[in-house]
This record gives C-alpha cells, sequence and structure tokens, in this order.
C-alpha cells in the first residue's frame, strides 16, 4: 500500500511521546452498532462478518480477521430501552457479553465470535430486544 | 468502480481498513434463518454491510478455508493461541462474489458446520435462505421462532 510509514515513537511537541505499539495495542480491533428490534440489522461495524439474532435480547457478533485467542476485551452499551434514541434513559437494559448465569446464553467466546445479551434487570431475568447497541473488542489480533 | 489494491500479503484488519475507507456498505435484503437445536428457536443471520462490500468487490476477503482451518486448531483442547493467522492474510483473496455467492460464504463461515453439512437430512429442513420481508415482521414470541414444517426442499428450490 502507498503511503506506509514505519515508526517505534510518535512525539507531540509539548506533551511528550508514546511508542507506536500504544497505538497498535489499544485501538478498537472490531466494533458494530446494531439495531436489535424489528428485522435485526448492522447499521455500521469494523472488521464484522454478520450479527447474528439469536432470540429476545441474544446476539452473537462474527467478526472476520481473528483474534489470537479468546482473552479479548468486549465492552459496549445500549440506549436502555427498546424505545427509539435518545429518549431511552433508564437504568434497564443490562447489556452482558460472552456469557451468562442463564441458559441457553452460556456460550463460550471464540477467536471470531462472541455473544451478547440484553436484559431488563441485573439478573438477566428478563430479555429485552434494544434498537441501539453498540459493542466493541480490544486485544491482539491472530 | 474502484479499484482494489494488490493485497497478497497484507494485514487482514489492514485490508478491512482499506474498505472501511473506500467502499460504500451494502445492506443485504438476505438472511439465512438456521435451527442448530432442537431446545432453542430459530436463529437469523444477518450480513453486515461492510463486510458485504468487501464480498462484492473482490480481493479482500480471504478463502472460507482458512476459517474452518482456524477453527480446527481452536477446536484442539490444548489450544492457547492461534499460531496459523498468517492464513488469513498471505493466503490469495477470493475474487468479487454475487450476493448469492456472498451468502453461500457468510454459511460456510458463520453457520455451525453440523447445520450447513446436514441442512437438509433428517425429518426438517435446519436453515433456509430468505428475503427478510420473509420474516415475521414483529418480534412477537420471538423465542418460539422455528422454520416452518410446511417447507421443503421442493419449494426452497422453486
Amino acid at each position: 500500500m502507498a503511503g506506509k510509514l514505519i515508526a517505534d515513537q510518535i512525539e507531540h511537541s509539548t506533551a511528550g511521546s508514546l511508542d507506536t505499539q500504544y497505538v497498535v495495542q489499544g485501538s478498537a480491533k472490531a466494533w458494530v452498532n446494531f439495531n436489535g428490534i424489528g428485522t435485526v440489522a448492522v447499521r455500521d461495524s469494523l472488521n464484522a462478518s454478520s450479527i447474528q439474532d439469536n432470540g429476545t435480547g441474544y446476539y452473537s457478533l462474527n467478526f472476520l480477521s481473528s483474534t489470537a485467542n479468546i482473552n479479548y476485551s468486549v465492552s459496549g452499551g445500549t440506549n436502555g430501552t427498546n424505545n427509539s434514541f435518545p429518549t431511552g434513559a433508564s437504568t434497564s437494559g443490562d447489556i452482558r457479553f460472552h456469557t451468562s448465569n442463564a441458559s441457553p446464553y452460556k456460550v463460550q467466546p471464540t477467536t471470531s465470535a462472541f455473544t451478547i445479551t440484553v436484559s431488563q434487570d441485573l439478573n438477566m431475568g428478563v430479555p429485552m430486544d434494544i434498537e441501539w447497541a453498540s459493542a466493541n473488542i480490544h486485544g491482539e489480533l491472530a | 468502480m474502484t479499484q482494489t489494491p494488490s493485497f497478497k500479503g497484507t494485514h487482514l484488519f489492514d485490508r478491512l481498513c482499506w474498505a472501511k475507507e473506500n467502499l460504500e456498505g451494502v445492506q443485504s435484503d438476505y438472511r439465512v434463518v438456521y435451527e442448530d437445536s432442537v431446545d432453542e428457536c430459530a436463529k437469523i443471520l444477518v450480513p453486515d454491510p461492510n463486510w458485504m462490500a468487501c464480498a462484492l468487490q473482490g480481493g479482500i476477503l480471504p478463502p472460507v478455508w482458512v476459517y474452518h482451518e482456524l477453527a480446527k486448531d481452536e477446536a484442539q483442547p490444548d489450544f492457547k493461541k492461534h499460531t496459523r493467522g498468517y492464513l488469513l492474510h498471505n493466503t490469495e483473496p477470493v475474487e468479487a462474489m454475487t450476493e448469492e455467492e456472498a451468502i453461500e460464504y457468510l454459511i460456510l463461515k458463520d453457520c455451525p458446520e453440523s447445520v450447513w453439512k446436514t441442512y437438509n437430512e433428517g425429518n426438517r429442513l435446519k436453515m433456509v435462505i430468505c428475503k427478510k420481508e420473509q420474516l415475521p415482521q414483529t418480534r412477537e414470541w420471538r423465542n418460539a421462532w422455528k422454520i416452518s414444517d410446511d417447507l421443503s426442499l421442493t419449494d426452497l428450490a422453486a
């Protein structure tokens, strides 16, 4: 590819310097923003091949450039309700990744997929579809 | 149409970043509905629009067998970390696909092998490809959705 820069360090004029490895390690390796109600659809993403609608409030994200191992970090959030953004501001819409304490949500993550569960309460008692959900992963790529 | 650079040997993530910058996402109307457990409801695979753009463009995605090889490695009981990640980056990328070919690729990549290998065996279908308009328009009783018993291979061929 044209315009390639090879550098081990980036230096700011006043704010110090850092190793480029910090940038590589600290950047999100995949992210997705999706609509989980109606006909589930991805709004935008990076490094995703598909999203899977597994049931009420239960989704999987499949990605393309696999991670080196399953010990990657997943984070994300929802708009809190299954109403349209930005009206959701309640404390509901608890989002969890990989596993939960209730079957069938106990799913081991893989290097190319993880699961997302959304519920109305912290005990994952009432699964809930969500209109605005997002997730991203940090970690090492294969 | 934007020309894909020669990507052989380029890290897959870098190829995807190029695609993100240069290609417009393509929302597919296709959905893949499958059942992989009698105790669970039907699952619906939704193609990612940026991935679909890569598939239609060609020269970006690795062949699907690469994912199967990595899955074999990951299934080993002593798996700790991928050591053959180079397969993703160094294998010649696949040529441009039609949308239908892309869906086939996606099935082979993201559906369980137990589903796509035997989708038409047994007493009922395990998998169907449909348009999103053919899915229920509300998510009422979502956890009870199943592939209709009325569907047959003849219907699918029609």
